[in-house]
């Protein structure tokens, strides 16, 4: 009897106070990550880092749980955060792409280069950022494709967001042939860029003689257009741009190598 | 001392109490708050805070059409920002409910039209106080309608998600 109650004093107590403690310790934290959330996303705050700190807060918590269950069963706290201490070196070595990728992911937070919709192209890969989760970005490509790239390699490589300025810049190249007079080319361009509805007043659309190609003269045509109508923009002009030099006449010229033989006598 | 007593008074014990209450406590206060601030059930708190909208909406409505209306613009602009603190509410909710559930089309409409409540309200004070001849009663019956269509897209929402419980069980 004695030793069942001197079992039920060291071990059976603190057992049970482990798991009211975990038990009621999870249903407080989700709690409190419900508030948080409905706070974060009321504040101006992206979602991707909405998700990003709500994980973080998560992991935070749960580890203060765990290190509070580990101390009511009576094993040191103190001595596993030293020997995490001192096992830090040995983790960072092993885990030093993923701490990377983790700090990394902390400073895109606090950075906030992109945000969730944004279509960006980061190194090689181009898409909407769906995601930005603790240890990678997820972006998913125009063909529907989802790309997962390491934080750490999203920090440390130039990226290129189209969505933060409302308007871009639209370049084409037109060519014609060097019979066409220069400046009425430049008229019938700027007539159709005028015209067109999606390009912008302001700035007002230029067009400028280029330079010349072997077989041709070469314009640029540079037009202001909203993001979001960029690539339909883009096709549509430059249609209209050359069916409208055809209808007028203007010959647009290809490639063309004049070879000439001469006779051996000639020689 | 029987053994009872003795593993009542027992330290294991007295911890296991004492550790056990406090975790009841901040579970008691945690859940406290959390049905306090409507976090359980986004839906049902969006749908309460949109009730509570149009019944500021009905008091700008009722300032606006009122014969004396022109000298109670202090009184509007004061709905007014009611008004706006309702729909902020109820918008903050739908919001926080889409974190989760983005493809949600019934909770993405009826979050745009709360959404719009107080650009309504505005545009009928601005009318009477720059003596508009706008059929008022007219708009905020548009208005209401399009409320109570929010709120039957949000309980189709709710049956949607308890669909999707059941199935999941």
């Amino acid at each position: 009897m004695e030793s069942f109650l001197i079992f039920l004093n060291n071990y059976g107590f603190p057992v049970l106070s482990v798991v009211v403690t975990a038990l009621l310790g999870r249903l407080i934290i989700r709690h409190v990550l419900k508030q948080l959330k409905v706070l974060l996303v009321s504040s101006k705050m992206d979602n991707s880092l909405v998700g990003f700190v709500l994980t973080l807060v998560k992991f935070a918590l749960l580890l203060g749980l765990i290190l509070l269950c580990l101390e009511l069963l009576g094993i040191p706290v103190n001595g596993i955060v030293s020997a995490i201490t001192a096992g830090t070196l040995a983790i960072g070595l092993a885990l030093k792409d993923i701490l990377s990728s983790l700090a990394n992911g902390i400073m895109l937070v606090v950075n906030c280069p992109f945000k969730q919709g944004d279509y960006v192209e980061i190194g090689s890969v181009a898409g909407s950022v769906k995601e930005l989760k603790l240890l990678h970005t997820v972006l998913i490509t125009p063909d529907n494709r989802q790309v997962m790239i390491p934080n750490s390699q999203v920090f440390t490589t130039p990226i290129m967001n189209y969505s933060v300025n409302k308007t871009r810049r639209l370049d084409l190249q037109v060519d014609v042939d060097y019979a066409e007079d220069p400046e009425r080319v430049k008229t019938i361009l700027l007539e159709v860029t005028n015209a067109h509805p999606m390009v912008l007043k302001d700035p007002a659309p230029i067009c400028h003689y280029n330079y010349s190609k072997d077989s041709s003269i070469n314009f640029f045509v540079r037009v202001w257009v909203l993001g979001a109508n960029y690539w339909a923009l883009t096709w549509d002009l430059n249609e209209q741009l050359t069916r409208t030099l055809m209808e007028k006449g203007v010959n647009i010229p290809f490639p063309q190598v004049t070879v000439s033989y001469r006779k051996e006598e000639e020689k | 001392m029987n053994t009872l007593q003795r593993i009542l008074l027992s330290e294991g014990f007295i911890g296991f109490a004492f550790i056990s209450v406090l975790m009841l406590v901040l579970y008691i206060i945690a859940r406290l708050i959390s049905a306090r601030a409507g976090v359980n059930d986004l839906l049902k708190t969006a749908d309460k805070r949109i009730v509570t909208l149009m019944r500021m909406v009905r008091r700008v409505r009722v300032l606006c059409t009122a014969p004396s209306a022109e000298n109670e613009i202090a009184t509007d602009i004061r709905m007014l920002k009611k008004v706006i603190k309702w729909q902020k509410r109820a918008s903050r909710m739908l919001a926080a409910y889409l974190f989760d559930d983005r493809e949600d089309r019934d909770v993405i409409a009826a979050k745009a039209i709360v959404d719009g409540v107080p650009n309504v309200c505005r545009t009928a004070i601005v009318n009477v106080a720059e003596h508009g001849e706008e059929d008022l009663n007219r708009k905020f019956d548009d208005l209401d309608a399009e409320v109570e269509r929010a709120r039957a897209l949000l309980s189709k929402a709710k049956k949607l998600d308890k669909k999707k419980e059941l199935l999941q069980l």
